[in-house]
């Protein structure tokens, strides 16, 4: 074989591995781009429904007009099947773009399918490599369908506008937390612990599946849904929830910086503060054989929006940071009897020991006898722009 | 020309050499065994690894100016001592097979799943044997340009990682029993043991190559300590123990800021870098062993016979990655210790015969 | 006997002698041969031939001929020169008529002017060559805001004194040498011989000798065969049209090549990131210095990978692209009927296509074509569905990037890369950029110039240059009396 028959040889090799290379190659506009999943189970079948919430390109501002009126921003679609991966097969029937999930935002479960557990899922999206599993996941009080088929106003795709109020109620309020995603739901239900997730509830039994209606109505309240109560979870299982008020005092115990405002009662008299927590420690002694959680938090009090009552003195602010400090005690301690009583162990005592004293004969044992005393310290640090509110008579 | 390689570029290349593919192939198990306190296993490891290094340094006090190939045939003959470099082909051969392998595993299953494995392995080994073919130098050039390259972003991304940071999945710090990490001695082997292919290099480096060796086999393995360390803390022992690849999904969880979510792609084709310099030693002591025993006088049929012998090992070498995790688990430390410590413990014995034998007639 | 031999020769020469030249030049246009004859006489006194084209032709009118005229050269009080072999050389006529005719024939070509002197009996070649050149400019494609503003021209004379002007220092060797069987051009090997290594001056030296050419019309030419390895995208040479810049280069030890006819000089040896550096860089502050460097590394990445990086993203990694992005670009590809490759690549080409027409367009027509470019394959196109928006942004700003690069030969180098890359990314993604990454830099490790590694100081590390490489520390900072390492260690290899 002469020099030319095998350099020409050799090109064409060359071009195999370039030409089976390509295989992995999508153009963009063949992806649909999923924003929102949601999972379901049907009982009565014994099968799962997922559905999928994609993403529609042309329904931006930016993008080249197209005629025939508005375009909705997402389009939902639904797959039952036996077992999460049978949908990457069954969903070619409905979807005709390739199912892109690196960019969804949300998860949202419905609660029956909570109640029976989500360890199935949970795995599934672990094991797909192009899966992220750092999304929040929350629960859906009721059925899910009307949910993933409503549109929200303000924010043209329903999962922005639900990732959107996560964060703002993070910064803003105790009522969520950062650790709401799945990788926190595995790590924390592999360690045992519990964790509460955020609960979706609908405010209308309206449904808004036309997006042209809702971007044009001036009622927001309409068909939509609010981020209220959490639901808690044992064992990949969900087994109770909470209800706001406690939910406040289930993120602080937590740690969580959350800055939260809440009128609280000072001598009988309504008073408005701002707190945060600025740092909490938890110190598990054992007293005859019994062990004893200490747990003492520092927190931040600011008076910005006390529009009823300010204090004067020293002995004023004293007295209102041993009530505030008092109330907060009282209210963590119900929490935690809510949490003996039902078994939840919202405290995380049971994982406090196991780091702790992990040579402790029996950890389960303790954990359920054991005794937890709280001391807050709460300090008065900022007042608002008026020394004292307007008084007057009327 | 002399190849003149400095300590600092063969210190470097050590360290590349070393953590090579562990970040792919051995956290999972690692983590699994010694849960929140495996972080401590590579720096035992590491001091084996130095007792293997000055193992291996003993062997070459006696044959300054040679490579590992040379000594066999230098101390046991033409014949023999072939047959005995020939070995050290095989085990050059078959680890840049694994590492090939390796490599095609984890692009499928992770980013690129749909190209068949045989098109990485031919254009990855295009390259290497490229670099190969300019020598040593510049196989020890490459690796100092790319190291900045690789060290900035890999711990950059990491420090973005440390928002999920949480120093409880450390406790019960110390509270595992060492003896249990002996009971898994595939740890002990891999990758420590394979650092005899850098010996193909000890004559090349200037001013002994004892010092930057050893110092690059701790380096790594405190390095290993740390990385071990980091996923430990961004992930936890529970999961990390579970997944295949927990350094690709340490960084998956990376967002910087809210724009850019999902840099695993980048990242992950960085640390493909660490794997190339891998790859480099690997077969450059393939085909220096070749050069030396057979001294050709063209070397490109070499080079292409080579580039389709290690695609075929890449592809026949397990059948799936439960068999090779059950084969590392039971025999990967009687392969690696077989051609690492008994064929050199066999070329010490009869250089030591020899020197007595020597002496006797004198 | 002598005396008739002698006439013989005299009458030979008065009649053959010019026409035998003039035939040998094949009857060229521009040679002149103006006749002086004894007054009152039919004797021819003198003969001056010349080629009009080569010589200054004042001086023959105004000196040369007016001075005989003026009979001081008859009355034996011609100018005599002892050094003369340059400037008037005399040849008498007993000499064999052939190597006359040779001598004359070669004389003139070279520009000087030839009297035949009847009544002295001589020979006489007279230096007076003024080639047309043009005056001393600021090169057009090295042109900087602060520092000298002179360039080479094509004389090899004027160019070797811009170049002694900088460097008063005997130390400072010319070694003419002639290369080009057929053009004879003359080439000048330009060194300090106290700054530069030995080893250097003898390789190009030898180089230079080894060459086999017909002709050497650009310093290119001889590029092509001194450079270290033909099959590279990167050069291993300079070149350079500053005197400036080429001392500079000389006080760092390096050697440079002069051409006759061009202004282009070249200097060997030279590293990757001296591309990189631009005379400007000497004539500012040094941190603005420092700056721009970085921003010339970072145009060079640019402009070889964004396009390849692009195409990667948006074919392979998806996941890459933030979300919103994501949305707009999938939005904007509708309707778009090719793969993202073929689209990028077709952009690519149009803009090369666009930017060697603007070379060699007038410059009336210049206005028309910026518009054709601009809005026709730029907005309509995309107006009309043929390619997205966001191709049309990513082609401009590598072809922007492409110029950033001091150098223009290097910036050749890089459109050559941007394609291979482009190639290369489509088809494998980010694994294939890497690819070609890591071969590209392989190559560039293995590179040498003139035994200087392509990479130093980078790799081998050499810590005291680093102070030039990626920052430009401040002149009291840079060594003061020294060479570049490089040159330090090939002066230490004997």
């Amino acid at each position: 074989m002469t020099l030319r028959h095998a350099a020409s040889l050799l090109i064409l090799l060359a071009a195999v591995p370039l030409l089976s290379s390509c295989w992995d190659k999508t153009e963009m506009n063949q992806l649909a781009l999923v924003s929102m999943v949601g999972v379901d189970s049907d009982t009565g079948k014994g099968t799962i429904k997922t559905y999928y919430q994609i993403i529609n390109p042309l329904s931006g501002s930016s993008t080249i007009k197209v005629p025939g009126g508005e375009q909705a921003p997402v389009y939902t679609y639904e797959m039952e099947a036996k077992s999460f991966g049978e949908i990457r097969s069954l969903i070619y029937r409905k979807l005709p773009r390739k199912l892109f999930i690196a960019h969804y935002k949300v998860l949202l479960v419905s609660e029956r399918t909570a109640r029976q557990g989500i360890r199935d899922y949970a795995n599934f999206i672990e094991m797909q490599p192009s899966g992220r599993s750092s999304i929040p996941m929350l629960v859906v009080d009721g059925p899910l369908e009307p949910v993933m088929k409503t549109f929200t106003p303000l924010e043209r795709v329903p999962s922005d506008s639900i990732q959107a109020r996560l964060d703002q109620l993070f910064q803003n309020s105790l009522f969520s937390e950062r650790n709401i995603k799945i990788t926190d739901v595995i790590e924390r239900m592999q360690q045992s612990r519990s964790i509460v997730l955020p609960v979706l509830t609908r405010t209308d039994d309206a449904r808004f599946s036309n997006s042209g209606e809702v971007f044009s109505d001036i009622d927001a309240e309409k068909g939509g849904f609010i981020i209220s109560g959490g639901a808690v979870f044992q064992n990949y299982r969900m087994t109770g929830r909470l209800n706001d008020e406690q939910l406040i005092w289930y993120h602080l115990l937590e740690g969580d910086r959350g800055r939260h405002v809440r009128q609280f009662e000072v001598e009988g008299k309504p008073v408005t503060l701002e707190f945060h927590l600025n740092k909490i420690r938890r110190k598990p002694s054992f007293q005859s054989g019994r062990p004893v959680i200490r747990i003492s938090m520092d927190i931040e009090l600011s008076a910005a929006y006390a529009t009823e009552y300010v204090p004067k003195s020293r002995g004023e602010v004293d007295k209102l940071e041993r009530e505030v400090s008092r109330a907060i005690e009282d209210e963590c301690l119900k929490l935690f009897e809510l949490s003996r009583e039902r078994e939840w162990d919202l405290l995380g005592i049971k994982y406090l020991l196991h780091r702790k004293t992990p040579d402790h004969p029996n950890i389960e044992d303790a954990e359920k006898n054991a005794k937890v005393s709280i001391r807050v310290n709460a300090r008065l640090k900022k007042l608002g722009s008026l020394q004292q509110p307007y008084g007057g008579t009327g | 020309m002399r190849i003149m390689i400095s300590r600092f570029q063969f210190y470097l290349l050590t360290i590349n050499f070393i953590i090579g593919t562990t970040p792919f192939v051995m956290l999972q198990g690692l983590i699994a065994i010694g849960k929140q306190d495996a972080w401590i296993w590579p720096i035992l490891t590491g001091g084996a690894g130095v007792l293997a290094g000055l193992f291996w340094l003993l062997l070459f006090r006696h044959y300054p100016g040679r490579s590992l190939v040379q000594i066999p045939l230098e101390a046991m003959g033409r014949f023999p001592g072939a047959i005995v470099s020939f070995l050290f082909f095989v085990y050059f051969c078959n680890l840049s097979g694994w590492i090939l392998r390796n490599l095609s595993d984890f692009l499928n299953g992770t980013i690129m799943p749909a190209t068949p494995a045989i098109v990485f392995h031919i254009t990855f080994l295009l390259v290497v044997c490229y670099t190969v073919a300019q020598g040593a130098e510049c196989v020890v050039r490459l690796n100092q340009i790319v190291t900045p390259l690789l060290f900035f972003p890999f711990w950059v991304v990491f420090l973005l990682a440390t928002v999920n940071w949480n120093w409880e999945r450390f406790e019960p710090v110390l509270y595992l029993n060492p003896v249990v990490f002996f009971r898994h001695p595939a740890f002990l082997g891999f990758p420590f043991l394979e650092t005899i292919s850098l010996t193909m290099l000890f004559p090349h480096v200037q001013k002994g190559p004892a010092r930057p060796f050893l110092l690059g086999i701790l380096t790594a393995s405190v390095s290993l300590s740390i990385l071990v360390f980091v996923i430990i803390g961004l992930l936890g022992a529970e999961r990390a123990s579970q997944l295949t690849y927990p350094v690709y999904t340490a960084i998956q969880e990376v967002a910087i800021g809210e724009a850019l979510v999902n840099i695993h792609s980048v990242i992950s084709v960085i640390l493909l870098v660490l794997i190339f310099i891998k790859l480099l030693v690997l077969v450059y002591s393939a085909s220096e062993t070749l050069q030396q025993v057979v001294r050709p006088r063209t070397r490109w049929p070499h080079f292409l016979s080579l580039m389709i012998l290690l695609t075929a090992i890449a592809h026949s070498m397990y059948e799936n990655p439960v068999q090779n995790a059950q084969w590392s688990e039971e025999y990967s430390i009687c392969y690696n210790a077989f051609f690492t410590i008994a064929i050199p413990a066999l070329l010490l014995a009869v250089t030591w015969i020899k020197r007595a034998y020597q002496k006797r007639q004198n | 006997m002598a005396h008739s031999r002698k006439d013989k020769q005299h009458t030979l020469i008065s009649r053959d002698l010019v026409r035998d030249i003039v035939s040998a030049l094949g009857s060229p246009p521009d040679l002149f041969c103006r006749n002086l004859y004894v007054p009152d006489t039919e004797e021819l006194a003198l003969q001056c031939v010349y080629l009009e084209s080569m010589i200054d032709k004042k001086t023959v009118d105004e000196y040369i001929l007016k001075s005989y005229m003026d009979s001081s050269f008859t009355e034996g009080k011609a100018p005599h020169s002892e050094d003369a072999e340059n400037f008037w050389r005399e040849r008498s006529f007993a000499e064999p008529y052939d190597s006359l005719k040779e001598q004359a024939i070669q004389a003139l070509i070279e520009g000087q002017c030839m009297l035949i002197d009847y009544l002295k009996e001589r020979l006489c070649f007279v230096n007076i060559m003024l080639p047309k050149d043009r005056p001393i400019d600021e090169p057009k494609s090295e042109s900087t805001i602060r520092g000298p503003h002179e360039g080479f021209t094509e004389n090899i004379l004027i160019n070797s004194g811009l170049i002694r002007k900088r460097i008063r220092n005997p130390n400072l060797r010319f070694e003419p040498m002639v290369i080009g069987n057929q053009s004879k051009t003359a080439v000048y090997l330009v060194y300090m011989q106290n700054l530069a290594p030995d080893v250097l001056v003898r390789q190009m030296r030898s180089r230079l000798a080894a060459i086999q050419t017909d002709s050497v019309l650009d310093s290119a030419y001889l590029e092509e065969f001194l450079q270290d390895r033909i099959w590279s995208p990167f050069p291993t040479l300079a070149n350079t049209e500053r005197p400036d810049s080429a001392a500079a280069h000389l006080l760092d030890g390096k050697v440079a090549v002069l051409v006759d006819g061009t202004p282009g000089v070249l200097i060997a040896p030279i590293t990757f990131f001296e591309f990189f550096t631009s005379p400007e860089d000497y004539y500012q502050r040094a941190d603005i210095a420092t700056f721009i460097r970085w921003l010339r590394l970072i145009s060079f990445f640019t402009a070889v990978f964004v396009p390849s990086l692009y195409v990667a993203a948006t074919t392979f990694h998806q996941e890459l692209i933030p979300t919103q992005l994501l949305i707009s670009l999938s939005a904007q590809r509708e309707g778009v009927p090719l793969p993202v490759l073929v689209e990028v690549l077709i952009m690519e080409i149009m803009f090369e296509i666009i930017r060697e027409a603007g070379l060699r367009m007038p410059r009336a027509v210049g206005q028309a074509l910026s518009i054709v470019g601009a809005i026709v394959l730029g907005q309509a196109a995309v107006e009309a569905g043929l390619i997205s928006a966001s191709i049309v942004i990513v082609v401009a700003v590598t072809g922007i990037t492409n110029f950033v690069v001091p150098v223009y030969s290097f910036g050749m180098s890089q459109r050559l890369l941007r394609f291979s890359f482009l190639i290369i990314g489509g088809f494998l993604g980010l694994f294939g950029i890497l690819c070609g990454a890591l071969l590209l830099l392989a190559h560039l490790v293995s590179l040498k110039s003139f035994g200087v590694p392509y990479m130093a100081p980078v790799a081998p590390a050499q810590g005291k240059d680093w102070k030039d490489v990626l920052v430009r520390v401040p002149r009291p900072y840079l060594r003061p009396r020294g060479l570049p390492s490089v040159i330090e260690r090939l002066k230490r290899k004997h």
